[in-house]
């Protein structure tokens, strides 16, 4: 279809961009980069986190103005001066937090600011509500446009806001991870709305890190490293290895590097767990030296698990063991105490202290263990940090950086290096690898098989499949709070993980 | 990997960046704090618009006025570390020296009267801590409330009336001074300053402190217990505001219910005026110590140079929206 129609140009470009460079003061992000967008196409934008996505796209949509180059729209040459005029234009960003007011209705949301009015100046709610019905339709979404948008799940959300860009006459979208929260069927129907932005010749700008996806919605791919494109090329000619090495620049052996591991005898046991309405009667067994892996849609519970082991979701049911020995949490705290660390799944809200330095970062949970009578002592702080840095290469100028300049893969090392510091007997990771690129992605894994092998006990919970097959010694997935299947690692597929995870098997 | 667009947004001259040469080090301290500049331009202008300015007389009087102010906003800083505030301080500092000083009135001797004081000031911190915890309730309006309930409460303890310490050691609390020229209280108020930076730089408890300001869910999920610590900033944020009730009751030898009135603000003014954030996570004591001078000096000139009151006042709120204004405008960036 649309392929075949980038690979030999017949029409001329809806979008293109000339050679475009970008310098901030001591860096150049974007080098040179070329572009050119189809209407129709879907185009696939992907890199490495710092590769420049980022900063092309708010180039785009007029947040940077390029330091060279130039951006023609229909052969027209365009300066794109802020984000309205960007909008005004027809370049549409639906980002990642989508920005819309959840206190309004969906029709708000789509006409804000260009409210449909009656003849007394006041705003016509039923012209709004009716035409907003009409773009959600168009886009085979049948929600009602009066409900407040609070009420709608982020799907929804991202629904509405592509509807408001094609009612603003969009002529290029662009997607930024815009699958990150959503579940199977949620990104199955985000799929069928690409595919009809598509027909109405609208071109569209995909950035993911997931690669299936890509393969399945895109027509062309573009990869950035390094701030310069590598290449342009019909997704049919590539393949996901392929596109791995073009990204990092090197062969990528094995994205996953699993070892045996004598697994060893049971560290946590879960009995019964009951958290009311979210968690019913859980057990498991974790043990020395294994990966246990949890599967599950989002909402399936996952998640919660980890925070009612770690003391930090109260239960009502059950018990929780770690190396023989009950423990009654009431706070995170008590569970450190009894060897259990956590990696939660959003780095940078729970846990991260953005500002703080690497040093305290990595500290944080065994400042009591640093100091004497409630006094910091700098040299042994100071020295866990440069020890931590240098045995888990994390890369930053200095331990005194503030951990939010660093790239994801290297924050999330730093929270495992926290953790590592309590020498801890379990350590439950959710989402270890979310928002990191390959090359880091491979790195976390061969640090969690070092982990395993030195004994840690690790329950890790995530959402990409392949990710759990490839790591996991056995396998638990998750349906609407129940355990509903336990699956030995080698022998499990993504089939049959799916269909515990969607409750068609029981 | 450096070159990442997170990277990016890192201000140049921002953290990671190591000039040397302590010129540039000098520079590159008061880039990021501007209130020494600011207090240095004060006195400069001060020196340059009145012949009594820099005599030491006036600047041990500056100093000698602004310390009760100045303890009050020790506590308030080590509050607006961790992202909350205490609107209650004015009141508080009202009640200590109304319970100093009908104890007093009651038979209690110096230590038992300043104790009771500072206990009344410690116990409305407890409450605000708690109320605050409990609901979960913004910290400003939840302390304004109870800064209701303490005006009330002074109220009916001085039934609307005048009240005088009757214990002459008490007196001395005030007006004392070392070697007959520096106060008692200017020396509190500095080693306050000193010994609570020290705690904040190298204690775990400052430490957690800073992070609950930043991140308290980040905190709470590496160990910290986030409830106790809140609780324990409170209840020292009510007995600074106590002892400088007693302070000042002492130096004036009486007290009314609305002693302390208009410190809620200007503790807050001087905090922020220093370098400490409204946000919580950046800040200081010692930063304070110069936020409390600036406002003091500014306030000596205005007397000195026959400001009227009203002017007086006027500068006053200008100051506060201009900090408030820099404090939003440095956290944007």
């Amino acid at each position: 279809m649309q392929a075949s129609n980038a690979g030999h140009l017949p029409d001329a470009p809806l979008l293109e961009m000339r050679s475009i460079s970008k310098s901030f003061p001591g860096v150049r992000a974007l080098h040179q980069v070329s572009l050119e967008l189809r209407a129709g196409e879907v185009r696939a934008l992907v890199g490495e986190n710092g590769a420049g996505k980022s900063t092309l796209i708010k180039i785009l949509a007029g947040v940077y103005q390029p330091t060279e180059g130039q951006i023609l729209l229909d052969g027209q040459p365009q300066l794109i001066r802020d984000p309205a005029h960007a909008l005004r234009l027809g370049i549409v960003p639906v980002h990642q937090e989508v920005n819309l007011e959840p206190y309004l209705s969906i029709a708000e949301n789509i006409f804000i600011g260009r409210q449909p009015r009656n003849r007394f100046g006041l705003i016509d709610f039923g012209q709004m509500n009716r035409e907003a019905a009409r773009w959600l339709a168009d886009l085979g979404v049948a929600t009602d446009p009066a409900l407040p948008l609070g009420m709608c799940s982020i799907a929804e959300r991202q629904m509405v806001a592509i509807a408001r860009a094609v009612s603003l006459d969009a002529r290029v979208v662009i997607f930024d991870e815009p699958t990150s929260s959503l579940t199977l069927r949620e990104t199955e129907r985000l799929f069928s709305v690409i595919r009809r932005l598509q027909a109405k010749k609208i071109a569209v700008l995909y950035i993911s890190h997931r690669m299936e996806e890509i393969f399945q919605i895109c027509d062309t791919l573009t990869v950035l490293r390094d701030g310069a494109l590598v290449a342009t090329q019909t997704l049919r000619t590539v393949t996901t290895d392929s596109v791995i090495r073009m990204m990092i620049g090197r062969d990528l052996q094995d994205l996953y590097q699993k070892q045996p591991t004598a697994v060893g005898p049971p560290v946590l046991e879960v009995k019964q767990l009951t958290v009311q309405g979210i968690l019913k009667d859980i057990s498991l067994t974790l043990h020395q030296g294994e990966i246990l892996g949890v599967a599950g849609l989002v909402g399936a519970g996952r998640t919660e698990l980890a925070r009612a082991i770690f003391g930090d979701l109260p239960y009502q049911k059950g018990e929780i063991w770690v190396e023989g020995r009950r423990i009654r949490p009431t706070c995170p705290d008590d569970c450190i105490a009894a060897g259990i660390g956590l990696v939660p799944e959003d780095r940078k809200e729970q846990g991260l202290v953005l500002p703080m330095p690497v040093k305290n970062n990595i500290s944080l949970a065994v400042l009591n263990k640093l100091s004497w009578l409630g006094v910091i002592r700098a040299r042994r702080e100071t020295e866990l940090a440069q020890d931590s840095v240098r045995r888990l290469a994390i890369k930053t100028p200095s331990i005194r950086q503030q951990v939010q300049y660093l790239s994801g893969g290297n924050q999330q090392r730093v929270v495992i290096a926290r953790w590592l510091a309590t020498h801890p007997k379990v350590l439950l990771v959710d989402e270890p690898t979310r928002g990191i690129d390959v090359g880091a992605k491979s790195e976390i894994y061969a640090l969690l098989n070092r982990l395993a092998s030195q004994g840690v006990a690790i329950l890790m919970i995530s959402s990409e499949l392949p990710e759990i097959l490839a790591m996991s010694d056995r396998i638990l997935v998750m349906y609407q709070g129940r355990i509903r299947a336990e699956l030995p690692g080698p022998q499990a597929t993504e089939e049959t993980i799916l269909r515990f995870a969607t409750g068609q098997a029981v | 990997m450096r070159k990442t667009a997170q990277s990016l947004a890192q201000p140049p001259g921002g953290a990671g960046f190591d000039p040397h040469g302590a010129l540039a080090e000098l520079r590159h301290f008061l880039a990021a704090n501007p209130a020494f500049i600011i207090l240095a331009g004060l006195m400069g202008l001060g020196a340059f618009l009145s012949p009594v300015f820099l005599t030491p007389q006036n600047l041990l009087n500056i100093l000698w006025t602004v310390s009760v102010l100045g303890i009050v906003a020790m506590g308030q800083t080590i509050l607006l570390l961790t992202g909350n505030f205490d609107m209650s301080v004015a009141y508080v500092v009202g009640l200590a020296g109304i319970v100093a000083v009908i104890s007093q009135l009651w038979g209690a001797g110096f230590g038992l009267s300043l104790l009771l004081g500072l206990l009344a000031g410690a116990l409305i911190g407890l409450l605000n801590g708690t109320l605050i915890v409990w609901t979960r309730a913004n910290a400003f309006l939840i302390t304004l409330g109870t800064s209701i309930l303490v005006y009330s409460v002074n109220l009916i303890l001085t039934q609307s009336k005048t009240w005088y310490a009757s214990v002459d050691s008490f007196l001395l609390l005030g007006r004392g001074k070392l070697f007959d020229s520096l106060h008692y209280s200017v020396i509190l108020f500095f080693l306050l300053g000193v010994v609570l930076e020290l705690m904040l730089r190298h204690t775990t408890f400052g430490r957690s402190l800073f992070v609950i300001g930043f991140n308290p869910r980040a905190g709470a999920l590496a160990g910290l217990r986030v409830a106790p610590i809140k609780l324990a900033t409170y209840v020292f944020c009510g007995t600074t505001a106590a002892l400088a009730g007693l302070i000042m009751t002492s130096r004036t030898g009486s007290t009314v219910a609305n002693a302390g009135v208009g410190m809620d603000f200007d503790s807050l003014i001087a905090a922020v005026l220093g370098g400490t954030s409204l946000f919580g996570g950046r800040g200081g004591t010692l930063r304070t110590i110069v936020g409390v001078l600036i406002l003091g000096v500014l306030n000596n000139l205005l007397v000195l140079l026959n400001v009227p009151y009203e002017a007086q006042q006027i500068a006053k709120g200008l100051v506060f929206l201009l900090v408030v204004w820099m404090d939003g405008f440095l956290q944007k960036r």
